[in-house]
């Protein structure tokens, strides 16, 4: 019986600790895209223009609209009390993303450069950055569920230390998907061994 | 509990520097990439234009099949190869030619071509197991495509026309010739022609 007690509380502190450290992930992730969409305006705007399908006045009011809405659903997704918000706006920016991805590739347009890389796009538009975007929307729904069936935390010291682990799992998660965005974004080499 | 969460800090940490010298490394293949591209195949002054009708021949290979050099293909395409058995690049190039071949089989054959004494080329076609390759002879062929230095290779396209032609010293420069014809540039003057003009557009 209490084998199982710990075994269940195990499992929930796993649970909550994940989805602890996934949603600071996302937050970072939202708070540097959106940094990244200021500082590179041209770039966010003609991506907004060509996945949009919009003129230069609208893309620009939504690609400054998307940087906004980013740092907010990032800064949402920070603090416990309104994670499960900014997790349900994070899925819906991502969602969208992974819409006009797939408008855009149906339109058989393969060399836009989506602006949804830190570095510079080498790789054709594909499957990748449509699924990418999905992928992300889907994490932003779990953590989501998550974050509105937790219970509230044992003590305010637990708390503290569960928010310090989960920023820096976050920056640590944060530095895994900037490599993996490196690597994706290298051009990819034909087929063939080595000779 | 508070050494757990040092240690998990720790490990976060470490994780973090882990990945960012794992972007680092990839920036910098990036880099490298963006630094030696394009390596393409140098297109020479030539007769035969990308986009004009390939010569057509039909020469007789070293093991007695009828090989068809240009003309329609269905849905394949054709690499010519001329080569030496006295040009050392060409020789170090033969693994990359056996490679594509493999990688490339779907939607290409590649044939061998020179000049010169049958003896030498049996000899070489032995030595280097070229066996699987249609090996031709032909003066006529080289002149018909304008070949001045070796190794070089000329790429025919499913219709029969010049696709990518140039001197290809390595793998780099023998692929720059499928890229060529999956992207429509030509040669690698005009890749860089298109490229500033890209660059001048865009203000960059």
């Amino acid at each position: 019986m209490n084998g199982a007690v710990i075994g269940e509380s195990i499992a929930a502190a796993v649970a909550r600790t994940a989805a602890a450290q996934l949603a600071a992930f996302l937050a970072l992730l939202l708070i540097v895209s959106a940094a990244h969409k200021v500082s590179q305006r041209a770039r966010t705007r003609r991506a907004a223009q060509q996945l949009g399908g919009l003129p230069a006045g609208a893309a620009a009011f939504l690609a400054f609209g998307a940087a906004i809405a980013e740092a907010i659903a990032g800064s949402l997704l920070l603090l416990p009390t309104t994670r499960a918000a900014g997790a349900w706006l994070a899925a819906l920016i991502w969602g969208a993303y992974c819409v006009a991805l797939l408008r855009t590739l149906r339109a058989g347009r393969t060399d836009v450069d989506c602006g949804c890389s830190f570095g510079t796009a080498h790789r054709p538009l594909g499957a990748f950055q449509w699924m990418r975007s999905l992928a992300l929307s889907m994490l932003a729904c779990g953590v989501g569920c998550a974050a509105m069936l937790a219970a509230p935390s044992a003590s305010a010291g637990a708390a503290f230390g569960a928010r310090a682990t989960a920023l820096f799992a976050g920056l640590g998660l944060l530095g895994v998907y900037a490599a993996l965005d490196q690597l994706a974004g290298l051009r990819p080499l034909r087929a063939g061994e080595a000779a | 509990m508070n050494f757990l969460i040092g240690s998990q800090i720790l490990l976060w940490t470490a994780v973090l520097a882990l990945a960012l010298i794992c972007a680092v490394l990839a920036r910098q293949i990036g880099v490298l990439h963006e630094r030696i591209a394009p390596a393409g195949a140098l297109t020479l002054r030539q007769a035969l234009k990308v986009g004009d009708e390939a010569p057509q021949f039909a020469l007789v290979s070293l093991d007695g099949a009828v090989v068809q050099i240009g003309g329609v293909r269905a849905a394949r395409s054709q690499l010519l190869l001329f080569l030496s058995p006295d040009c050392a690049v060409c020789e170090a190039l033969l693994p990359s030619v056996r490679s594509a071949r493999g990688a490339e089989r779907a939607w290409l054959d590649i044939v061998l071509a020179s000049d010169g004494e049958l003896a030498r080329h049996t000899a070489f076609v032995r030595e280097q197991g070229l066996g699987k390759f249609p090996y031709v002879l032909s003066e006529q062929l080289g002149r018909a495509f304008g070949v001045a230095k070796l190794p070089y290779a000329a790429l025919i396209d499913e219709a029969g026309k010049l696709a990518a032609a140039g001197l290809v010293n390595t793998r780099e420069h023998l692929e720059s010739l499928f890229v060529a014809k999956e992207s429509g540039v030509g040669s690698i003057q005009q890749f860089l022609g298109q490229r500033e003009h890209r660059r001048a557009s865009s203000g960059e």
